[in-house]
């Protein structure tokens, strides 16, 4: 950091407030990781073992895995990885598709009727019709379990327009007055040369999306009812608040491999978890620029 | 009289040059204009069809199978219902008291963490700690519902913990005094972390001879924060305290929607779940849609007054 010269000799009271930031900071730190290491210690955590211990176990000694093969071995599991998976890479491309040239499209204040269009998509920001009208409107156009119920009602996103209009604005003048030189269309110059340098907000726009995509659940249990379409947050949300998971083959298998319904629970949110934990590190700092933009130029 | 006749046709020259030009950019903005045609359609049938279906359906009496361009107007009369139905003004008082709440208890933990972190001279250290406490943003409240069960629910973390402990255990899901909390508590989990990004963002745009400054002088870090950090960060801090108060009739209604029970409706069930409970589940669609459209009309003039407020006092706002 810039400012480390600026601490190489450390006097008294700067070093106490170090140890004590440190330590809040670790503090904070361990209450963010620590909540899911004991939901994984949980999934692995057997029946046997929990009673042996009063109920009451961090570290499993004899972890199990039958858990997570009762989590899969539910109807349906893989094939609702399969559409989380498909929405989730089809809904950010198709939402990119709209947000991209439209936020380009505002970005030119010259043309004639700018300003109209800017107010008319910023209204949908601020004003929407509700729950009830979405729903009706949904169910008059058809998308009621289809797959594209997911897709369609999410790609317009005006917010997102904006950003890519401000960034588009921030591009300088004289690389757009060189195309006009070189004969470039308005497509060309959107297509060859904006979208280029928008490469990093582009992408941090999609991993939003793609975040939200996997994690939605809500659209899945108002308008989807048929089990082929629903999206693994839908059935782990189910296999959450459903009351009676247990263990359908316990009686035959000894309390030591047996499995407990919380343990069960735990398990399918560890499913849910992981894929978002295994490539979040690499795409940190596109997330990181997301935020950044939508706030130092927003 | 001579210089008024040669003043005419210049006008005119001038009009016609105007609307020549304007012509012009039609013409070299023809392909843009039907690319963004084809988006306004889209946010015509996606956004406002659903607002105007909304507002006149609010003035009916729908039934399933009715369209708004049958069913029978019965004038004010959903709204009236609104204001006459306690049950109705508690989930309004509700959404209210749930917003305040997340307000005043989400917003400064990321603002001190922030500093805290900013000020971190172990650079792999700091490092390491922001990574970890971004992750939370990214689950979803179903994972984060279930990561409340695994603490809170009967034979849970905090209640092995207490019998343990040889006290009684207390059932926090399903007790109306412990549900805000835990809403509040789980946003705080989810948030504080990723809240910081926004503070990081204006204070890596210190001057860094402010901090030399404060060397010099022998400010400690106290005197420092309140002299240097703080100020840097107190636009930000302002913004985002005013945008919050505009979506303050927004609760995260996914959220109740998952941690609420018919045990804690008295304080869970908020103007959103009661419209997809009762709106939706039971039909009742005008009168939903009455309580939808209010909120989001209150909603709007809040947003709007919000964003004067932000223009006015943090010097930008959302638009």
């Amino acid at each position: 950091m810039a400012r480390n010269p600026n601490h190489i000799r450390l006097t008294g009271a700067e070093r106490v407030y170090q140890v004590v930031i440190a330590v809040i900071v670790g503090i904070v730190t361990l209450l963010c990781l620590f909540p899911f290491i004991y939901v994984v210690g949980m999934s692995l955590t057997s029946e046997g073992e929990l009673l042996a211990n009063n109920y009451f176990v961090i570290f499993p000694k004899h972890p199990i895995l039958r858990t997570y093969q009762l989590v899969f071995e539910q109807s349906g599991i893989i094939h609702s990885l399969l559409i989380s998976v498909l929405r989730t890479v089809v809904g950010p491309a198709a939402s990119l598709l709209l947000v991209v040239p439209a936020g380009y499209i505002l970005a030119k204040d010259d043309m004639p009727g700018h300003r109209g269009l800017v107010i008319f998509f910023v209204i949908t920001m601020i004003l929407n019709g509700g729950l009830i009208p979405g729903y009706l409107l949904i169910n008059k156009l058809h998308l009621m379990n289809t797959f594209w119920v997911y897709i369609i009602p999410a790609m317009g996103n005006a917010f997102n327009m904006m950003i890519v209009k401000i960034f588009v604005e921030g591009i300088p003048g004289d690389i757009m007055e060189s195309a006009d030189l070189d004969g470039a269309s308005e497509l060309q110059k959107m297509t060859r040369i904006a979208v280029p340098l928008l490469v990093p907000t582009i992408c941090a726009l999609g991993l939003f999306s793609a975040v939200a995509q996997w994690n939605s659940w809500f659209d899945v249990m108002l308008y989807v009812h048929d089990a082929n379409l629903y999206s693994m947050s839908y059935v782990i949300k189910q296999l959450m608040t459903s009351v009676n998971v247990s263990d359908t083959m316990s009686s035959m298998v000894n309390p030591i491999d047996r499995v407990t319904p919380e343990g069960f629970k735990m398990a399918s949110v560890v499913i849910a978890v992981l894929p978002i934990l295994c490539v979040y590190p690499f795409l940190q700092k596109y997330f990181i620029y997301g935020v950044y933009t939508g706030s130092v130029k927003g | 009289m001579n210089q008024a006749t040669a003043q005419v046709p210049a006008a005119a020259s001038a009009g016609r040059e105007k609307a020549e030009k304007k012509k012009a950019a039609f013409r070299k903005y023809r392909p843009l204009y039907i690319v963004i045609a084809l988006v306004a359609a889209y946010f015509i049938i996606f956004n406002y069809i659903p607002i105007v279906m909304g507002t006149v359906m609010s003035f009916q009496d729908f039934r399933i199978g009715n369209t708004i361009f049958n069913a029978p107007f019965v004038g004010w009369e959903n709204y009236e219902r609104i204001f006459a139905d306690p049950d109705m003004i508690q989930k309004i008082t509700n959404t209210l008291i749930l917003s305040v709440y997340r307000l005043l208890w989400t917003f400064w933990p990321s603002i001190l963490l922030a500093i805290f972190i900013f000020d971190l001279i172990n650079v792999r250290y700091k490092k390491i700690c922001q990574t970890i406490v971004y992750i939370p943003y990214f689950f979803s409240w179903v994972i984060i519902y279930g990561i409340v069960f695994a603490f809170f629910s009967n034979n849970g973390f905090v209640n092995e913990m207490l019998a343990n402990l040889g006290q009684g255990k207390i059932s926090f899901l399903m007790e109306s005094k412990y549900f805000r909390s835990l809403l509040i508590g789980s946003q705080i989990w989810k948030g504080v972390g990723w809240g910081t990004i926004l503070y990081f963002a204006a204070l890596t745009g210190v001057n860094p001879e402010l901090y030399e400054a404060c060397k010099i002088d022998g400010a400690g870090p106290i005197r420092r924060t309140m002299t240097v950090t703080l100020p840097a960060m107190m636009p930000v801090i302002v913004f985002s305290l005013i945008i919050s108060l505009g979506n303050i009739l927004n609760n995260d209604f996914e959220q109740v929607l998952l941690f609420y029970n018919p045990s804690v409706y008295d304080v869970g069930d908020i103007i959103d779940t009661w419209v997809y409970r009762v709106g939706i589940g039971k039909m009742q669609y005008s009168y939903g849609a009455a309580v939808g459209m209010l909120k989001s009309f209150i909603g709007f003039i809040l947003i709007i007054g919000s964003n004067k407020l932000s223009h006015k006092f943090a010097g930008r706002g959302l638009w």
